[in-house]
């Protein structure tokens, strides 16, 4: 099994409240993984710390070896919807295209190049219509699939993709997670943080479940089974 | 003959120097309310205000870039307070940018009164930094106004891609390798710049209208964030100017004033027609 990324000894704290401790695991590549948990459990702090979002209290990630400052050009981050201001004056384009600003760096301003490989990442999504819209114009799927194209345009090979299907209709749903199957079989690293647990065993593969410490992580398959969810999501703290 | 030509003299440089600075202010102003840190900016204006007198009654004299540098302190300051009442209080970000807004200008008032009171002939002039004046102007002040602005701009049009992406994903900007505690200072930095030299020709109580309404006025034109900032720098640009203008032609009316009020009808203006469109 090859490995995506490795952790080890990762303790992330959130207004100075410890939220996970102590975390060791080998996340392997090519996979589509859910990261799932009850609200509040540590989903996103978890993913927050690997990404170096929030500043960790201890503990070494590796991308493929490497460390995240050598790395980051290949990684794909979706954040939760509701942490980006939609009233600020862009259109879908434009956000799609800030999906190149980590590949072209400091200074580097964007060109048709980086526009043309934005409207093909629209097609992909099915809203190339609304190319030129302000983004506050839009139903909550349709910001996610502006969102998942902005990612597409990043060209990564790890994604980490924070609760991608919060409030989004059952078509957006099922567009986007065949998007996510096809990525998977061309090798890439998938992350979902997901807190429904319905279609869990048809969307991954493998899974991280998290409730305020790693309660259990493998193939859905072996780790999805009652013990490990009433662990995970019925245990009082 | 050469009363005019001294009149054109001075009239050309006060221009340039609050057209330039209502522009720059228009531009950094759009990432100030996109940032939704208005009230922040004006906060730091008016606590500008004691950092200029205490600076006179230290260094006892008027030279301008002391009594700037004062008011730089001070806002740094009077931020400084804020983050920390924000970081180990339970008080209300707004209220406690009110207390430090009132409490720092009515510092400054004091400061004031008590300098007045010295009977020190050199003191004249200092209310002036409350609403702003252009009459003493020097062509040395415009020199420095005009870089100051200069490098401010450039510096955003420089990062324009990077604070774009801060102001509307932080966590994606992050997610980037880019350090957004730098970039929220590097505006702070900004912010606090052109308020020291904005508040010679416009007063620190109105500096936050020159900061904010241009931007205003933007945003209703366009969906472009750099069309905005273009924009609101031309809106600021030409408030700066026509007040100038107005002010020059009618001496008893202050120029800080005038600037405001045109600004602000363009503002209003821009929001209705964008209603009636």
């Amino acid at each position: 099994m090859e490995i995506a990324i490795s952790i080890k000894n990762l303790t992330v704290s959130y207004e100075n409240k410890k939220i996970l401790s102590n975390i060791d695991m080998n996340i392997p590549k090519g996979k589509l993984i859910g990261i799932i948990g009850p609200n509040g459990g540590g989903k996103s702090t978890f993913i927050k710390g690997i990404l170096n979002i929030i500043k960790k209290k201890s503990g070494i990630v590796k991308f493929q070896g490497k460390d995240y400052r050598k790395y980051f050009k290949k990684i794909a981050y979706i954040p939760q919807r509701d942490t980006v201001d939609w009233d600020f004056p862009t259109t879908v384009l434009d956000v799609v295209i800030m999906g190149s600003y980590g590949r072209l760096g400091l200074f580097k301003s964007p060109g048709e190049k980086e526009k043309e490989e934005a409207i093909k990442n629209l097609k992909k999504l099915n809203i190339e219509k609304y190319f030129d819209r302000q983004i506050s114009q839009l139903s909550g799927g349709e910001k996610q699939r502006v969102f998942i194209a902005r990612a597409l345009m990043q060209k990564a090979e790890i994604y980490f993709m924070d609760e991608p299907f919060q409030g989004v209709d059952v078509k957006t749903e099922k567009e986007i997670i065949e998007i996510l199957k096809k990525l998977k079989e061309k090798g890439k690293t998938v992350l979902v943080v997901h807190h429904n647990l319905e279609k869990v065993k048809d969307y991954f593969d493998y899974l991280i479940m998290i409730n305020r410490e790693i309660v259990a992580i493998g193939e859905t398959n072996d780790i999805f089974i009652e013990k490990n969810i009433n662990k995970t999501f019925y245990r009082n703290y | 003959m050469e009363t005019l030509i001294a009149n054109n003299y001075i009239l050309i440089i006060v221009t340039i120097g609050t057209t330039l600075i209502g522009c720059v202010s228009g531009i950094l102003g759009t990432i100030i309310t996109l940032k939704k840190e208005a009230l922040v900016g004006n906060a730091l204006a008016h606590a500008s205000f004691p950092g200029v007198i205490l600076s006179f009654m230290i260094m006892k004299n008027k030279n301008m870039e002391l009594l700037l540098f004062g008011a730089g302190c001070f806002s740094a300051i009077s931020l400084f307070i804020i983050k920390k009442i924000k970081k180990y209080s339970k008080i209300k970000y707004d209220s406690s940018l009110a207390l430090i807004l009132s409490g720092f200008f009515g510092l400054g008032q004091v400061l004031l009164s008590i300098v007045q009171n010295t009977g020190n002939p050199d003191q004249s002039g200092l209310e002036n930094f409350i609403f702003g004046e252009v009459a003493t102007i020097l062509f040395s002040d415009i020199e420095i106004i005009s870089i100051i602005s200069i490098i401010v701009i450039c510096i955003i049009i420089l990062l324009r891609k990077e604070i774009k992406l801060f102001i509307f994903d932080e966590e994606f900007f992050k997610s980037l390798g880019y350090s957004s505690k730098f970039l929220d200072s590097l505006i702070t930095i900004l912010v606090i710049v052109v308020i020291m030299i904005g508040i010679r020709f416009v007063g620190v109580i109105l500096m936050t209208s020159v900061l904010i309404a241009p931007s205003i006025a933007a945003r209703q034109w366009s969906n472009f964030f750099y069309n905005n900032l273009i924009l609101s720098g031309f809106f600021g640009g030409i408030s700066g100017l026509l007040g100038t203008l107005i002010s020059l032609n009618n001496p008893d009316l202050s120029i800080g004033p005038i600037i405001v009020v045109i600004s602000s009808l363009i503002a209003v203006a821009s929001i209705i027609f964008k209603k009636v469109k």
